[in-house]
């Protein structure tokens, strides 16, 4: 009886015991981190890639004659600031959870997913233009120098994970609408906070190296 | 006893009510445990939450979400990120100046996101060098073959 006696407080999981280690962090939550370690060794290769490249490079873009347009920092700096405030609501969202404020931690989730789908359409005008000519149009070309590639490839697998972050995101929303997270199981919206705000760690990054560098 | 279940119900009844209402079988057998422990033995739960909110410092319990410093963080993150697009635009700045203020400005933001936002603040020392020792790594290989790179190039 006195077992599940220490579980009555809690409304919800069952309370992991203490590691010496880890403290009460979930496998669930240390699984995440491990695999964002593997990740970020991911964009770490593509960073250094990059670095290498442009190191061993006299100019940047390394080639004039080929006329590459310089990448814009004002609407990318707008980026940043939509990815952060994402981040932002992203940890809304779990205190609401931590509270047990469903309706609250769904909201929150929405403006979430809203800020990551609104990058998706800024790096879709970056690339392609839909008010003005992209990239692309202007003559960084995929395959025509380090400089076009390196930016594609590290944007584009950046964008990908903000893509996949939306549709966990949203997966985690359903989840939450349908009760899921109600009475103090809330760690699934901590970890899918952690993939988010790597997400937003990563374009920090890549924004200052890429872009501001 | 059915009295305490009563008042117990009153406490959270929204809590209970939605639990009934879940579908999910797990949910109402975790109900079903904590109604009964409740119950039963309520003066120790009562006593366990209360050992729970003395407990010691970090990493030890559940941290209670501090908005305040969220929002402390954001504008300090919106600050750099101002800062970092101006600096990039100053005219006739050293390059090297430039460079390593950027740098700096971007992992102290990255390092304001993984502790706050991303709670590493409130892991363990272990969960915490588990996570920055691997990540330290691309830096210091960053700073080596970037280097040879450009060694190759003024040779």
């Amino acid at each position: 009886m006195s077992a599940t006696a220490e579980h009555a407080d809690h409304h919800g999981p069952i309370a992991w015991p203490k590691d010496p280690q880890y403290g009460l962090a979930t496998p669930g939550k240390i699984a995440m981190w491990i695999f964002l370690c593997s990740d970020a060794f991911s964009f770490g290769g593509l960073l250094l890639a990059y670095g290498i490249l442009r190191g061993g490079s006299r100019a940047w873009p390394p080639d004039p004659a080929l006329h590459e347009p310089i990448l814009g920092i004002n609407f990318t700096a707008a980026l940043t600031f939509l990815l952060i405030c994402s981040s932002v609501t992203m940890v809304m969202a779990h205190a609401a959870a931590v509270e047990g404020n469903r309706k609250r931690t769904a909201q929150f989730l929405a403006l979430t997913i809203l800020g990551g789908v609104l990058f998706l359409f800024g790096q879709y005008q970056e690339y392609w233009g839909i008010w003005s000519h992209g990239l692309l149009h202007e003559g960084l070309v995929f395959g025509g120098s380090h400089y076009a590639n390196t930016f594609y490839v590290t944007t584009a697998f950046h964008g990908m994970h903000v893509f996949s972050g939306v549709l966990y995101l949203t997966v985690i929303l359903v989840r939450t609408l349908m009760g899921k997270y109600d009475h103090g199981k809330h760690d699934h919206i901590e970890i899918v906070g952690l993939f988010w705000h790597f997400v937003d760690l990563v374009w920090i990054l890549v924004f200052t190296f890429i872009y501001l560098l | 006893m059915a009295q305490e279940k009563k008042g117990k119900d009153q406490k959270a009844p929204k809590g209970v009510d939605d639990e009934r209402a879940s579908k999910s079988a797990e949910a109402q057998e975790e109900e079903h445990v904590s109604a009964k422990a409740a119950t039963a033995d309520e003066a120790h739960a009562d006593k366990a939450h209360g050992d729970k909110a003395h407990s010691h410092g970090d990493a030890d319990h559940e941290h209670k979400p501090n908005r305040k410093e969220y929002w402390v963080i954001f504008v300090a993150l919106l600050l750099l990120t101002v800062l970092e697009v101006g600096l990039a635009q100053v005219p006739g700045i050293s390059k090297t100046l430039m460079r390593l203020g950027l740098v700096a400005m971007a992992l102290a933001k990255a390092g304001l996101v993984a502790m706050f936002y991303m709670h590493l603040k409130h892991e363990t020392r272990v969960l915490r060098l588990t996570v920055a020792i691997p990540l330290a790594t691309p830096a210091l290989y960053a700073v080596i073959l970037i280097s040879e790179a450009a060694w190759r190039l003024i040779r």
